[in-house]
């Protein structure tokens, strides 16, 4: 888990590292997380008869969820702050059980009409070195 | 590949409404295994400033379903996939709210790929709150293709 820490705005720079934290998506939770998010019916997630049948060669990790932990890198990165957006592009699957490297970079800061704002590049990574997902997020100061 | 009526494309229709309790948020949140205070505790929650515990950005994606909607008839075979979403979090979401899902397909093109033929489907969904307020927007592609094609 990264550090959960309360950062001011004059703190942060452009270029900051956000993480590596590395998480590591079980079966277990694959299977805790299609239930409190509504899609066991998607059961290629867990069945690996259904993923044969949709073009995978097993099942694989919902990309939502690797999002999830895209969003709390950042939450817990930036406590007092409050994720805007998150702009996510699944391009690899996650496999059950694989760790995934999430980090991320401050990529701009503004302070337009008072209202601290931080831009940032986020990506999960797999221990192959292939790119889960990459995406771009905003947070905004909760103050 | 998509068999979709034209007319269908930005037609929006209710995905439902529902009632967000703590112990939703709480099973969320333990799921993906964020224990954020702001998540679990009533009273963390309150001194940040919240009525009550709010719930981790993705779990907008609870209230939008399972499977996409509005769902795209597929040709016979067919595998899809989901490609990405964008997520504009306007507003938390709160245990103790209820909350209406509404939903359009924005975009379905087919198009070729270096893999082969592919249909592109994208969807927009909009949450809004009891008084109306939009609390998030989500927009989201689901790649459809051949299964042969292994992932």
């Amino acid at each position: 888990m990264a550090e959960r820490a309360t950062r001011l705005f004059d703190e942060i720079e452009i270029g900051d590292e956000i993480g590596p934290v590395t998480r590591v998506p079980t079966t277990e939770m694959v299977l805790r997380y299609a239930e409190a998010a509504g899609i066991h019916e998607l059961r290629f997630f867990f069945d690996p008869e259904q993923a044969r049948l949709n073009g995978l060669e097993r099942p694989i990790v919902p990309g939502p969820l690797t999002a999830g932990f895209l969003a709390q890198l950042l939450t817990d990165h930036f406590a007092g702050w409050r994720l805007r957006a998150l702009h996510t592009t699944f391009r690899a699957p996650a496999l059950h059980g694989e760790p995934l490297q999430l980090w991320g970079t401050v990529t701009e800061k503004t302070d337009h009409d008072g209202a601290p704002t931080v831009h940032c590049d986020i990506v999960a990574e797999n221990q192959r070195g292939d790119r889960v997902i990459v995406g771009t997020a905003t947070l905004s100061w909760r103050g | 590949m998509i068999q979709l009526d034209p007319a269908q494309i930005g037609k929006e229709v209710t995905i439902g409404t529902f009632s967000v309790t703590a112990d939703d948020i709480r099973n969320f949140a333990e799921a993906i295994g964020d224990l954020n205070p702001l998540y679990l505790d009533a009273e963390a929650a309150r001194a940040a400033g919240y009525p009550n515990v709010i719930a981790p950005p993705t779990f907008c994606l609870r209230l939008r379903g399972g499977p996409m909607q509005p769902a795209v008839p597929l040709a016979p075979g067919l595998a899809s996939l989901h490609a990405g979403q964008d997520i504009e979090f306007v507003e938390e979401i709160y245990a103790g709210q209820t909350y209406t899902v509404s939903a359009k397909i924005a975009e379905a093109y087919e198009k070729t790929g270096r893999s082969g033929p592919l249909g592109i489907i994208v969807r927009e969904a909009t949450i809004k709150d009891s008084s109306g307020k939009t609390v998030t927007l989500l927009r989201e592609r689901q790649i459809v293709r051949s299964p042969e094609r292994k992932i």
